[in-house]
């Protein structure tokens, strides 16, 4: 449990540092918090915003363009007759739910193997990458198809996440592992080692910490490949269509011909929160990317 | 297995250690062969090669960092790299280390102070912070810095040379009996080399420790070591006490190495202009068989094609055939 | 300019602009340097970490890049019968008519400035074609004749850079830097990264090349080993000044300033066991150095007259010092 705590105050640390230091970090982490915050909040108001039976079909009149008159018709409606603006905020939620899931799974399992398989080394390291290799050349898209496909009855949102971190993991890993490599030769861990310490000392205060940034790197990224990933599940119809996500608002967008349509505001509305998340997910990435560039973080020019 | 030998500090024996380099597994002998012993007397042994001559490798394999192929280290009779656990602690209790790069001695991420605390708590076995202090502003006294120096402070926040003696004071915490120093000073300017190897001189007088001084510099070597071991590629060509190496070199490449070092004194010059052939273009010599200065040898005959063995002539041992024939 | 000196740097005054936690700083690493370097000699430039000899050698060369500036000072320079100073000429000319021709630079660690994906005759083939307008065909004999004239053999030429040693690409370097016969040979440190003797060897080749061309070759390396065996006459830097130039037979023999005297009775020499003591204390901040002689925090010689800067004098025929202790009138 100590090691829990340890861990989480010294990402805790680190994302501060980062947010008060590059620029780009700080403008997508917070276009992401406003993001989150107004679904969130929007959600929660919805039982008593929302029309009453906000998921089912025909209870608005349908294909009815931006409207400001009220707040379920601030963004039209579907040819489903459903309100946009709630559809797409619980997609936002709930893309959001299944891309953390598979970040904070998929993420964390490539932390863990890409360290042992580092700092172990030998036969456990050799089992480790070939393990990784077959995972990373069986063709990802299909091996998700096939998944989904045979789990279709009891998909939810959380399951979908996890699905999805069965082909995430292996970046995490092969590149927690590169790190650990070169970490490992360092004169800096030998000192530890002469100065007594045990290897869960070393691995916690001289390795973690060097890897830290990349580890949420891994994890910003994690999620951006998730969400796409359920996107284009979703246009191939294998996603949750019960549910709304940015990608079966798309899913049904496109079943129905919105765009040919001219009904824009029904595929536009996900199409341009895509944008936007992956805008600000990619600033938060980039951000972290350059924090870790050694020579913007010690301030010196030589 | 034990060491053989009563009152040996350190017993070094026929150490091998090989690197395997790509998928292929090419493998290169970085250490072949390397046997030496250190007598409980406090002394310095330098150990002077070029890089590629193995000499780190063998401190690392010293230290336990590395584990040998073949061969044995037999720190006051018992198997280095067989100890476990408490019997570990007690090794590295004894036996510590000094590297070559003081900013990469130490994270960059944490203060250096932690260093010295830990090995304080793990090593000394000192847990109140009160009497950690002092021990260890005993220690860094010794290297000519105060504890409020160098408290709070990270590892950009110091010069090459303090942190080159932070990290002596951490190796002297625990009182070894042996420390094993990998080119200490190379990374330092030529006037602050001398303040630190004069440190270790007065240590080893006033403390009793023995070092292992590895280096590429036959000066600094010289200036503080009582016996020297020449390694090339991975052997120790030749090995004896200071001046007899220094003075009477036998092996070519000791010879060449003398005569090759740049001094800071005009006299020397006439010598040094002397022409010197260099060879072509340089082939991999760790895989060439038999002796491996073959290659560069202006002695150089047919029976060098097979493994020189080592002979004791005098003070010194050599490996070489040009000696062997008696 | 006399008309014996290939070089002649008056007053040059150099160094970094740079930004740390939003300040603007100025770090002063060629502070007011002049000396002159004379035809068919070998020069050293001896200093510690921070002394400023790489910078000085960069700005004669000419390699002028952000943060580096020049605030003031020439260089001269003697070029097609006339003495031109490099620090007036634009970037693009001095690039055209000085570089390669005039002077030849080679930098540290130049031994990984090959590149890896031309074999060694192409990028000699490079040179004469960007700076000898000459066309492949007639470049191709020159070369080969001129690396056998160098002792480098026809397999080297053949080959890519990752397949020489350390110690032969080094040579390759040096070989390039001598191809269009440079008057001024600036060398940063040419044999730092290699072994004692194969070191021994580079530098006697160099020498014997600077000999038969009769150029002036100046060496830069703190190695003062190095500068006893292979210089003529010696420069040495402290914090960005010249503290003592004079012939290195004489310098070895009695050098005058303190820092001088100190740094050589600091190294240990071969075979030669008597206690030696280091100088205490570490060089300046050269973004803030202390005023007047910038040696005086860690001079045992110090007195109050060291808070003002000492002029660099002419002691005796050739040999300058710039220390109060030798200032016989004041």
């Amino acid at each position: 449990m100590k090691i829990n705590l340890r861990y989480s105050i010294i990402i805790y640390r680190k994302i501060t540092d980062i947010y008060s230091t590059s620029l780009k970090f700080k403008i997508g982490f917070l276009i992401l918090l406003a993001l989150i915050v107004v679904s969130t909040t929007f959600c929660l108001l919805a039982p008593m915003l929302a029309p009453p039976n906000y998921r089912s079909w025909y209870s608005l009149k349908k294909d009815l363009p931006p409207n400001l008159s009220s707040l379920n018709l601030i963004l039209g409606t579907t040819t489903n007759g459903r309100s946009v603006f709630w559809a797409l905020m619980h997609a936002i939620i709930n893309s959001l739910i299944m891309a953390s899931i598979t970040a904070l799974v998929a993420s964390h399992i490539g932390l863990f193997l890409g360290m042992i398989s580092g700092i172990k080394g030998g036969t456990v390291d050799r089992l480790l990458i070939f393990l990784i290799d077959v995972f990373i050349i069986i063709p990802g898209l299909p091996l998700l198809v096939v998944l989904t496909m045979s789990l279709k009855n009891v998909l939810t949102i959380p399951l979908l996440g996890l699905i999805i971190s069965v082909i995430a993991w292996t970046w995490p890993a092969r590149q927690v592992r590169a790190m650990v490599l070169s970490l490992r030769e360092r004169e800096h861990i030998y000192i530890a080692r002469l100065s007594g310490m045990n290897s869960m000392n070393i691995i916690l205060s001289e390795i973690f910490p060097h890897i830290v940034a990349w580890h949420l790197i891994n994890f910003t990224n994690t999620v951006l490949f998730s969400i796409s990933t359920e996107a284009g599940l979703a246009i191939l119809g294998l996603s949750i269509l019960s549910e709304d996500t940015l990608g079966t608002m798309i899913y049904w967008a496109q079943n129905y011909s919105a765009l040919l349509r001219g009904k824009t505001w029904w595929i536009g509305s996900p199409i341009a929160t895509l944008i936007i998340l992956f805008v600000s997910l990619y600033l938060i990435s980039t951000g972290l990317s350059e924090y870790v560039n050694p020579r913007l973080r010690y301030g010196v020019t030589r | 297995m034990n060491g053989s030998i009563p009152d040996a500090l350190l017993e070094v024996k026929d150490i091998t250690k090989i690197f395997r380099y790509g998928f292929f597994g090419f493998k290169f002998r970085a250490v072949d062969n390397v046997s030496f012993i250190l007598y409980n007397k406090p002394s310095v042994l330098a150990i002077v090669g070029e890089s590629g001559s193995g000499k780190s490798t063998l401190a690392r394999v010293i230290l336990g960092i590395h584990v040998p192929e073949y061969g044995h280290v037999f720190f006051k009779g018992k198997n280095v790299h067989n100890l476990k656990g408490s019997d570990r602690l007690w090794f590295i209790k004894n036996v510590q280390g000094i590297f070559q790069n003081p900013y990469e001695s130490f994270n960059p991420l944490k203060k250096v102070y932690k260093y010295l605390q830990e090995t304080t708590k793990n090593l000394v076995g000192i847990t109140d912070s009160n009497e950690a202090e002092d021990h260890i502003e005993k220690a860094l006294s010794k290297v000519g810095l105060r504890l409020s120096d160098v408290k709070d402070k990270y590892v950009h926040e110091f010069s090459g040379g303090e942190l080159q003696r932070i990290g002596i004071a951490r190796a002297i915490l625990s009182n070894p009996s042996l420390i094993i120093a990998d080119e200490p000073v190379s990374m330092l300017d030529a006037s602050l080399r001398v303040s630190i190897l004069n440190m270790f001189k007065r240590f080893r007088e006033e403390i009793g420790v023995s070092f292992i001084y590895i280096t590429h510099d036959l000066s600094t070597a010289s200036y503080i070591s009582d016996q020297i071991a020449v390694m090339y590629r991975g052997i120790i060509v030749e090995h004896g006490d200071l001046n007899s190496v220094l003075g009477e070199p036998l092996h070519p490449y000791t010879q060449s190495l003398v005569e090759s070092v740049p001094i800071p004194e005009r006299s020397r010059r006439e010598i040094w202009l002397k022409p010197l052939k260099l060879s072509g273009i340089e082939e991999k010599e760790f895989i060439v068989k038999g002796c491996r200065y073959r290659l560069r040898c202006p002695f150089a005959r047919d029976k060098c094609l097979t493994d020189p063995p080592s002979v004791q002539t005098g003070k010194s041992t050599v490996k070489c055939w040009l000696y062997a024939d008696k | 300019m006399s008309d014996n000196a290939a070089l002649t740097v008056k007053n040059l005054v150099g160094g970094y602009d740079i930004v740390e936690r939003k300040q603007h700083l100025y770090v002063d690493a060629v502070s007011n340097v002049s000396f002159s370097a004379f035809k068919n000699e070998v020069v050293g430039i001896a200093g510690e970490s921070g002394c400023g000899k790489s910078t000085l050698i960069k700005i004669i060369y000419g390699l002028i890049m952000d943060p580096l500036v020049v605030k003031d000072g020439s260089i001269f320079v003697r070029h097609e019968e006339k003495t031109v100073d490099v620090l007036s000429l634009n970037p693009e000319t001095r690039r055209r008519q000085l570089w390669w021709k005039v002077i030849s630079y080679i930098p540290q660690n130049s031994m990984n400035v090959l590149n890896p994906t031309l074999r060694i005759r192409d990028h000699f083939f490079e040179v004469l074609r960007k700076h000898g307008g000459l066309g492949k065909k007639e470049a191709k004999e020159q070369i080969l004749s001129y690396m056998e004239g160098l002792g480098l053999s026809r397999d080297v030429a053949k080959a890519y850079p990752h397949q020489l040693s350390g110690g032969m690409r080094q040579r390759v370097i040096i070989a390039l830097a001598l191809l269009l016969k440079p008057k001024i040979i600036l060398a940063d440190e040419p044999s730092t990264a290699l072994d004692v003797i194969v070191q021994r060897g580079i530098l006697q080749w160099l020498i014997e090349a600077q000999k038969r061309l009769g150029s002036t070759l100046i060496v830069v390396t703190h190695d003062m080993g190095v500068h006893a065996m292979v210089t003529d006459r010696l420069i040495i830097m402290y914090a960005g000044k010249v503290v003592e130039i004079g012939r290195s037979d004489n310098i070895f023999e009695d050098p005058l300033q303190p820092y001088t005297r100190l740094l050589i009775s600091s190294l240990p020499k071969l075979r030669d066991n008597k206690p030696r003591e280091g100088i205490m204390g570490m060089p300046p901040d050269l973004r803030n150095p202390p005023r007047g002689c910038r040696f005086h925090p860690r001079c045992p010689f110090m007195t109050d007259k060291c808070y003002e800067e000492p002029p660099l004098i002419e002691f005796d025929r050739g040999h300058y010092v710039a220390c109060w202790l030798h200032v016989k009138n004041r």
